[in-house]
């Protein structure tokens, strides 16, 4: 036993130092590594977006716009991507002040039971999507937990038209996806000293005014990614809008995945994922923009 | 009418009671020094008074008025904290400024009092600088003037200059006790070290235990301690133990050891009580023979610490079981040192020998 820990450090150094080691963890292996697992996929997407459909799904690698020439003259894909954003900026506006108040109170609480709250707010992770998303069928449909409830309480006379609509699939995203609203407005909030907070009521600042002045400028970078990977999750959702919407929810993701899988037109599918992606990351650009990421990154940290 | 009067001032922390019924009275314009060990409650009393603590019991006035429940953003009291909680996304005019911000001072005034504090704090330009681009010693500063920028009744400081090091410690120091002379604000300071609570205030608190041990000038304070506590803890000094006797209207002290000595009167000691005796270090003197005969202790020199200015002696003193510490300016020119194991003579004056009663709980 005692050999073995002094060894330990020799070893870690042999580790360390051996070459193959240092080539696999070095930064341009690492570069290497995104561009495999990131860029060469988009690529391969990029390409296919601009080859033609063959008669049995397969892919003709000839250029052709003729996909993005199809997406351009009809208007229900143009409707379906916008739909998915209005739906993400909805799901973020929710999400925003439920994960902005649990978040901040997570992060100033000095109570024993933070770890075990924070706990709370991912164990739902434990669970798979899928059987989240089942678990509010079982909450919302006709003869729901929540129906059944009302009705025995004789509040509503006949059950309540809740599960399959637009209105479940978005309590749904809203509720799965409030961890990532809360935990980054958490980690900021809770880095900001108490006494900043002393200091500015010494100075005059009413609890308002000194959460407007201190806590709410520091927590910015906690909101800001909170509000990014929250609309980006629920503007590209799958299993929500599949799951618990109803038929007049439209949205993007599904859409693509009949493309590709029903109508087996990879092409137009892949073209439609360009499009998506291109829009995402012009809204991105504008949004980080507007915001001054970096900065309030920077003021963050120190 | 005091200008602040804490009035037996409590406050508990479940079972922990950190202030045990203070009352200390401060005056207009006075520089006062709270100082303490760790956990003695000074901080406790501090953030009692800027009413980010509420006390569990007693008053606080400030100008007759009972301001004990009044929410700290009423107040006009400025705090300058141990880290400084300077506000790291704010620019230094905006730290500044804060207090006349939120009193709605109009941006000129604002900016003409921010530039007179920076220029009082030797900060001049630093407008728009971040608090992360200062140094420790320059957001120290910094926290200074934004304490005093919007006019305060009373500025309180905790332990101000802990985070600094030795030698920017005492050149800040004294700059806090000029801009303190400058603004004449009323200047409550909480520290742990006996340097700065002797050299700063005008009247100096010594805490213990979530008690007002003694409150009165330094100089008193050092010099006529009245508790054991700070006698030990002001200064240096060795305590001995003897019983207290008033003999044709001097007193003196018979040691356990077999001697006598002269000390300085009591107030509190009775004919024949225990006492213990504080022997102030620096006041001890190296006699030769033909000095007084009383108030001597004979040692043996059991170790020197020459240190080029002045030297040290450790003296062991057999009468009364303890070594002490000697020290004076080295006269090369005339004197010849003493080495180890010389027999020497030790003189200390009766006023610069404290008798206080003993403590029972005490050897």
């Amino acid at each position: 036993m005692s050999t073995g820990r002094a060894r330990l450090p020799e070893l870690k150094d042999a580790v360390m130092e051996n070459d193959w080691v240092r080539f696999l963890v070095s930064p341009g292996l690492g570069i290497g590594w995104v561009f495999l697992f990131l860029f060469l996929p988009m690529t391969v997407i990029l390409v296919i977006s601009f080859s033609a459909p063959g008669d049995f799904g397969n892919v003709i690698y000839e250029f052709t716009l003729e996909n993005y020439q199809r997406f351009w003259n009809a208007d229900v894909y143009k409707n379906i991507i916008f739909e998915s954003l209005v739906y993400g900026f909805v799901v973020t506006l929710l999400a925003l002040p439920l994960g902005y108040t649990a978040g901040y109170f997570l992060g100033r609480s000095k109570t024993d039971w933070k770890w075990i709250l924070l706990g709370l707010v991912v164990l739902q992770y434990w669970v798979p999507f899928i059987i989240r998303t089942y678990a509010w069928i079982i909450v919302l449909s006709n003869n729901g937990v929540l129906n059944q409830l009302l009705l025995n309480l004789g509040v509503i006379g006949s059950p309540l038209n809740i599960m399959y609509t637009n209105f479940s699939m978005i309590l749904g995203l809203t509720v799965s996806l409030l961890p990532f609203m809360i935990l980054p407005v958490y980690v900021s909030v809770s880095a900001i000293e108490e006494d900043q907070i002393h200091a500015a009521k010494t100075l005059g600042a009413t609890d308002f005014r000194a959460f407007r002045e201190i806590t709410l400028p520091q927590s910015l970078p906690g909101i800001v990614s909170g509000v990014l990977f929250v609309f980006i999750i629920s503007a590209g959702a799958f299993l929500a809008p599949t799951l618990l919407g109803g038929p007049n929810t439209r949205m993007i993701a599904p859409v693509i995945e009949t493309v590709f899988i029903l109508d087996f037109n990879w092409p137009f599918a892949a073209a439609l994922s360009i499009i998506y992606f291109a829009i995402i990351a012009f809204l991105l650009y504008l949004f980080t923009r507007r915001v001054d990421l970096e900065e309030a990154l920077e003021t963050g940290a120190t | 009418m005091a200008f602040l009067e804490l009035d037996n001032l409590r406050k508990e922390f479940g079972d922990l009671v950190a202030v045990d019924g203070v009352s200390l009275s401060i005056e207009e314009g006075q520089f006062v020094t709270i100082v303490g060990p760790s956990g003695c409650g000074k901080s406790t009393i501090l953030r009692s008074i800027t009413g980010l603590e509420t006390p569990t019991s007693g008053e606080i006035r400030l100008e007759g008025t009972d301001i004990t429940e009044l929410p700290a953003y009423r107040r006009n009291i400025g705090l300058v904290f141990q880290d400084y909680a300077l506000f790291p996304h704010k620019t230094v005019f905006e730290n500044v400024a804060f207090g006349l911000k939120m009193r709605g001072a109009p941006k000129a005034e604002q900016r003409e009092r921010v530039e007179e504090m920076l220029e009082m704090v030797n900060l001049e330009g630093y407008q728009e600088k971040y608090p992360a681009e200062c140094s420790g010693g320059e957001q120290q500063r910094i926290a200074v003037a934004r304490a005093i920028a919007f006019d305060p009744d009373l500025v309180l400081m905790d332990e101000p200059l802990s985070n600094l090091d030795k030698n920017l410690r005492t050149s800040i120091r004294s700059e806090l006790r000029r801009i303190q002379d400058e603004t004449g604000v009323t200047t409550v300071y909480v520290t742990h070290n006996q340097n700065e609570a002797l050299s700063l205030g005008d009247k100096l608190a010594v805490m213990n235990d979530g008690h007002l041990e003694q409150f009165n000038d330094p100089e008193t304070v050092y010099r006529n301690p009245q508790t054991r506590f700070v006698a030990d803890f002001l200064g240096r000094s060795t305590e001995v133990r003897g019983t207290y006797h008033r003999q044709n209207g001097q007193a003196i002290a018979k040691l356990d050891g077999g001697i006598e000595m002269q000390v300085q009167p009591s107030e509190t000691l009775a004919d024949g009580d225990q006492a213990s005796l504080f022997l102030r270090d620096e006041k001890l003197k190296l006699v030769d023979g033909s000095a007084p005969t009383e108030n001597v202790l004979e040692g043996i020199i059991e170790s020197v610490d020459y240190r080029g200015r002045d030297i040290n002696y450790f003296i062991e003193v057999p009468k009364i079981g303890q070594t002490v510490q000697v020290s004076h300016i080295a006269d090369h020119s005339t004197e010849t040192f003493h080495a180890l194991g010389d027999t020497v003579s030790v003189y200390i004056e009766p006023e610069n020998v404290t008798c206080l009663p003993a403590d029972d709980s005490q050897p």
